[in-house]
């Protein structure tokens, strides 16, 4: 068995200076089907079509480039955490993997219910917000959330929202991580269109709360 | 293993505070519909106790929020009832009321001055303090479970995810309660001796109460202990509850929740029980060191339960798991 960590923002970009050489090379040869969902992600934002993320295993070098593109782009406080994780997995005999993930955007997600000002939403795009006028930053949502994705500012929780706050058009641009992603590890678009383009191989992350999150293999 | 860290030592000592408070005020409002002459200054003292109790701990609730200002604006920020937390907001603001307006309605001072002013309440005292002792006991059955179902319906962390949570702390609700309004009828025994049935009574609570806990908390660890470890689910709930038997928590879980917390209050009880047969005319107005014992040994029992059960309660790696199936 192999064995996962969840690695900060600063050992992260250290450790995987190496691995993101090799990958660069590797990552000239996006397949066709990826690039054509992420084409396909740039043109859809009819109303309620799901949105979310890919995230491709064999092509995440573990830069953390997207979660410092998130930091930057979103102007976050110095006290607010990171919204997106690297987390790392070493299988078990030799090579290690890299994933990265911010809020799932579930579609029934339990840090919604369980807030008891209603200050989290959930847009026609599926995309799960906060407001932070309405929030009181009682933690009940970290306790909620199955991803431990909810974190906190002197103001209030703190979660992605696919860069909304920060300009974003869904369907018109990509999420800045997204953009800042060298190796075409993450893909942002229609969750059916990310499928498809993958031909159906990638998986949802998990179960728990049906996640907007698809990881692909890998290969 | 790492502990859970995001809910401090405030929505702990919350818990334990919260559930204390309204169990006491239902020993309190028991001993008074037993018998409404008796132990009157035991009722009206425990029943302050149980309001200050759950106001404290309210407090620290509110000192945890990331905005406690806007946490004290209840008609906005606890507006969503697909939360617990709703319901435990506004079931807490209704026992802190019901449990106040009972504390000064058992203060004789109080008591005088509205019968001297309002001819209505004079008539009617036996009846609106006996509405009011009722919906306090109500809401603060309430309040009890609340404690634990707010960790329940979190959902996401499997050691909460189980009714015999809010179950066990209702039982332990009721038992720190108990052990509260002993400590004040000890406290008070000088200027109003408690009343040997009363005593005796107290006790058989403490000992049935005791003996339930233990039930309800070995099913509640056994059920953990036996959850099918191979899914990420089963591992966190089996994970958190070995913390407790033989992990890193297992010196203060057997220490100070089954030895101080459960073992000594029993103990206490039934030697308290036994000896009552044996020397019922003993000084009444001498400090009851063995029940003392046992009531202090409950209620930190009864706290460091709080703290471990938060403390353990981590989530799965859903994702974890998902990747390293992938990976290999």
């Amino acid at each position: 068995m192999g064995e996962s960590v969840n690695m900060t923002r600063r050992a992260m970009l250290t450790a995987s200076a190496a691995g993101a050489c090799a990958l660069a090379l590797g990552a000239a040869a996006v397949s066709g089907k990826e690039a054509a969902a992420s084409e396909a992600s740039s043109g859809s934002n009819a109303e309620g079509v799901r949105y979310g993320f890919l995230t491709a295993l064999s092509r995440c070098s573990g830069c953390g480039r997207c979660v410092e593109a998130c930091r930057k782009e979103n102007g976050f406080s110095d006290d607010t955490p990171d919204r997106r994780r690297v987390s790392s997995f070493k299988r078990s005999r030799g090579r290690t993997f890299f994933i990265s993930t911010s809020c799932m955007h579930c579609a029934d997600p339990s840090c919604m219910k369980v807030c008891p000002a209603g200050a989290i939403s959930k847009d026609e795009h599926g995309v799960v917000k906060v407001d932070p006028n309405l929030c009181i930053g009682c933690k009940y949502c970290y306790q909620a959330c199955p991803y431990e994705v909810p974190q906190y500012n002197s103001v209030s929780m703190d979660k992605c929202d696919c860069c909304q706050k920060a300009g974003v058009e869904l369907g018109e641009e990509d999420p800045y991580c997204v953009r800042a992603c060298k190796f075409g590890a993450l893909k942002f678009g229609p969750l059916d269109e990310l499928l498809e383009a993958t031909n159906g191989s990638a998986v949802p992350i998990a179960e728990l709360n049906d996640p907007s999150c698809l990881v692909l293999g890998t290969e | 293993m790492e502990l859970q860290s995001v809910w401090g030592w405030q929505p702990a000592l919350y818990l334990f505070l919260g559930g204390m408070g309204a169990g006491a005020f239902i020993m309190a409002a028991i001993l008074y519909l037993k018998d409404r002459e008796r132990n009157a200054r035991i009722v009206c003292v425990s029943m302050w106790a149980a309001a200050i109790s759950l106001i404290v701990g309210l407090l620290l609730l509110l000192m945890e929020l990331v905005t406690p200002l806007r946490g004290l604006l209840m008609w906005q920020s606890f507006s969503h009832f697909t939360s617990w937390m709703t319901y435990g907001a506004w079931g807490a603001f209704g026992a802190i009321a019901a449990f106040g307006v009972s504390a000064l309605f058992a203060t004789p001072k109080v008591a005088v001055w509205l019968t001297g002013k309002c001819s209505w309440y004079a008539q009617h005292e036996r009846g609106v303090r006996t509405a009011f002792a009722v919906a306090g006991i109500v809401l603060g059955a309430f309040v009890a479970f609340y404690t634990g179902m707010l960790l329940m319906t979190a959902g996401s962390v499997p050691f909460w995810d189980t009714l015999l949570l809010p179950a066990l702390f209702t039982v332990s609700a009721f038992d720190t309660g108990v052990a509260l309004v002993e400590v004040v009828a000890i406290a008070l025994a000088k200027k109003e001796a408690v009343d040997h049935g009363t005593k005796r009574f107290m006790e058989k609570c403490v000992v049935v109460l005791v003996v339930l806990e233990v039930v309800v908390l070995a099913a509640f660890l056994g059920s953990m202990l036996l959850a099918d470890a191979s899914t990420p689910v089963g591992a966190a709930a089996a994970a958190s509850a070995g913390m407790f038997v033989s992990g890193q928590l297992a010196v203060w879980f057997w220490g100070l929740v089954a030895v101080v917390g459960l073992a000594l209050p029993l103990a206490m009880a039934i030697k308290g029980l036994l000896a009552k047969e044996e020397s019922a005319g003993s000084d009444a107005k001498a400090v009851d060191t063995p029940t003392l014992v046992g009531a202090l040994g409950a209620l930190a029992g009864g706290c460091a339960l709080r703290f471990l059960v938060l403390a353990a309660g981590i989530h799965a790696d859903v994702v974890a798991d998902t990747i390293m199936k992938m990976i290999g």
